[in-house]
């Protein structure tokens, strides 16, 4: 009996903590929104979503080219470099390595950008005169997905500046062995 | 004497017989219905919904699209490696990478509060 009081007690506390923890998590994300605050979404709903609609579709134009353009790099220039230069029984281990981050990252890029544009088309689908507590969690989850999408770019124009200077230091090596042989 | 085997026609068999034609649209219709939602299913989860800007809404922009990548020259897989071989993939491969910074995509911040006229939000 006195076993199973010890047992009660302890799981009293462990739920006491866990349920602090969930609350503590769950005001961290939540927004304080003041009446006039929501008035201000409420006044500006046409224009908010006239602005949010424009950037949906420039952003799929955007996606679209840009992603046109990183497909290309990869397809017709990586791989055939490396390839070309591995024929050639040259050492391609570091370009190799670069074009599948890169590769890999681009994947990542495709699949942050559908995940953002599902939550800015879930915000255009709320209605902001009657919901704007609502709207306004979906434009910021929105917004955090773009990041990521952008986070993704800045990651692929790095690994773009590494393939560069990979294929530097390829060329030197290269000039180097030939100076040797010659 | 053998004996014969009459076979009656059941209820069942004479519907299907009378509604063939019926039952062959209604089940051409429902599995008609059913590949549509599966191809609508993986138009949308696989991404391509995302890049078809032939969807309503998109016309004005459908122009600004870069229809074909010809401008990006394929480097050759095949041959041997030398100078002017290199030079030649790094002048494809610069002049790419130049277009690709030229602009921040997706760098600039065009949903926080500010930019969307509801930035009187404090949070917690």
């Amino acid at each position: 009996m006195k076993i199973s009081v010890k047992l009660l007690i302890v799981c009293l506390a462990v739920t006491c903590i866990l349920s602090v923890a969930q609350l503590k998590a769950v005001f961290a994300q939540s927004t304080l929104m003041t009446d006039q605050q929501i008035e201000l979404i409420r006044s500006n709903c046409m224009s908010v979503k006239n602005t949010l609609n424009q950037l949906h579709i420039s952003d799929a134009l955007l996606r679209v080219n840009r992603g046109q353009i990183y497909e290309s790099m990869s397809a017709k220039l990586m791989e055939r470099f490396n390839t070309r230069i591995a024929n050639n029984n040259f050492d391609s281990n570091s370009l190799a390595s670069i074009t599948t981050t890169y590769g890999s990252t681009l994947n990542i890029f495709r699949s942050s950008y559908i995940a953002y544009e599902e939550q800015l088309s879930l915000s255009l689908g709320i209605d902001c005169s009657k919901q704007p507590v609502a709207f306004y969690d979906a434009i910021s989850l929105a917004r955090t997905k773009r990041q990521q999408v952008h986070t993704e770019v800045v990651k692929l124009n790095e690994y773009i500046d590494q393939y560069q200077l990979a294929v530097n230091q390829f060329e030197i090596d290269f000039q180097v062995s030939t100076k040797w042989t010659n | 004497m053998d004996d014969l085997i009459v076979t009656t026609p059941t209820v069942g068999s004479s519907f299907r017989s009378k509604h063939r034609f019926m039952l062959l649209i209604i089940i051409s219709i429902l599995i008609s219905s059913g590949l549509i939602l599966i191809s609508m299913a993986l138009y949308n989860r696989s991404g391509a919904a995302q890049l078809d800007l032939s969807r309503p809404g998109y016309i004005d922009v459908r122009a600004q699209a870069t229809t074909s990548d010809s401008d990006i020259k394929y480097y050759s897989s095949t041959g041997s490696i030398d100078q002017s071989s290199i030079s030649e993939f790094k002048l494809l491969f610069d002049q790419q990478a130049q277009k690709v910074k030229l602009t921040d995509a997706f760098g600039s911040d065009p949903l926080s509060p500010e930019a969307l006229g509801i930035s009187a939000v404090s949070e917690l």
